[in-house]
């Protein structure tokens, strides 16, 4: 792997943003905003799971996801604790504290100074909420696509289109969230018209 | 659209419009403080096709973003052209 020089847009995530993104053909979004994106290797077995194995590995390979296997007993006992907040938490309908191992991992990953990651990519209320309250910054996969947005990298109508296609392939963005980000989209372009 | 993939965690609640919103308004702020931290200043470059697909291949080829790729390009080129006085 080629070094990334010492200014990369380093950022960590969680499984979902990244299957949205593969689910949306939206990769290249992430590649524009990240120069890495760091993952602990408990997500590796849920990539896998979800049928995007090869699609990981050569972003693996290209040296745009980074794959954390070192963590400490320390680091495992923080996201335990973790685990067990996000199991607690009201807006989780999974209650066992080791399905949520590999975004504790992820929030880890995030507290670690050297990595200089800026924002953890996560989409799940429970989580966000857990991650919050530890002051880690958080973006999702739509606010991902409204940034790009905003950039003029895409258009409101782009933006509908791909969230949609993560609805079709099962992603829980529902209809009304879909909607209301193309609409204040929509007129966000009319106001700089 | 071409492969599908299965979602992740399909019955858990995700944020709302107004938290993306948010997310993107607050990641932009980070991003700008990011810039001026590390004294960067964003370009946008757009690059017709087949150009970017190249660029892309390219980038592949090196293990490099194309952000990256661009950034090195663009650099060696200000330093091949530079004014005699900026070299000196």
């Amino acid at each position: 792997m080629m070094p990334i020089s010492f200014n990369a847009r380093s950022a960590v995530s969680n499984t979902g943003p990244l299957i949205s993104a593969l689910q949306s053909n939206c990769m290249y979004i992430l590649h524009q905003f990240y120069d890495q994106i760091h993952i602990p290797e408990y997500e590796l077995q849920e990539y896998e799971k979800h049928g995007a194995y090869q699609e990981t590995q050569d972003l693996v390979e290209g040296g745009f996801l980074v794959v954390h296997r070192d963590f400490t007993a320390s680091e495992n006992d923080a996201a335990k604790y973790i685990a067990n907040d996000i199991a607690g938490h009201r807006a989780t309908k999974d209650k066992d504290p080791a399905h949520h191992l590999p975004e504790s991992l992820a929030m880890v990953l995030m507290q670690r100074s050297n990595l200089g990651a800026v924002e953890l990519l996560i989409d799940e209320l429970a989580a966000r909420d857990v991650a919050r309250l530890r002051k880690i910054p958080v973006i999702g996969f739509p606010g991902i696509l409204i940034r790009a947005c905003q950039q003029g990298i895409m258009e409101p109508e782009d933006v509908l289109i791909k969230l949609n296609e993560c609805r079709k392939q099962g992603t829980h963005y529902s209809p009304k969230l879909i909607d209301e980000i193309f609409e204040r989209l929509k007129n966000e372009r009319l106001k700089r018209l | 659209m071409g492969k599908k993939f299965a979602p992740h965690e399909p019955v858990e609640d995700v944020l709302s419009a107004a938290d993306a919103f948010l997310d993107a308004e607050e990641s932009e702020a980070r991003w700008q403080a990011f810039e001026r931290d590390q004294k960067l200043c964003r370009v946008l470059v757009e690059l017709p096709q087949p150009a970017y697909s190249k660029l892309e291949k390219l980038a592949h080829q090196r293990k490099r973003t194309v952000a990256h790729l661009v950034e090195e390009v663009i650099t060696g080129l200000a330093d091949a052209f530079a004014l005699p006085e900026e070299k000196a």
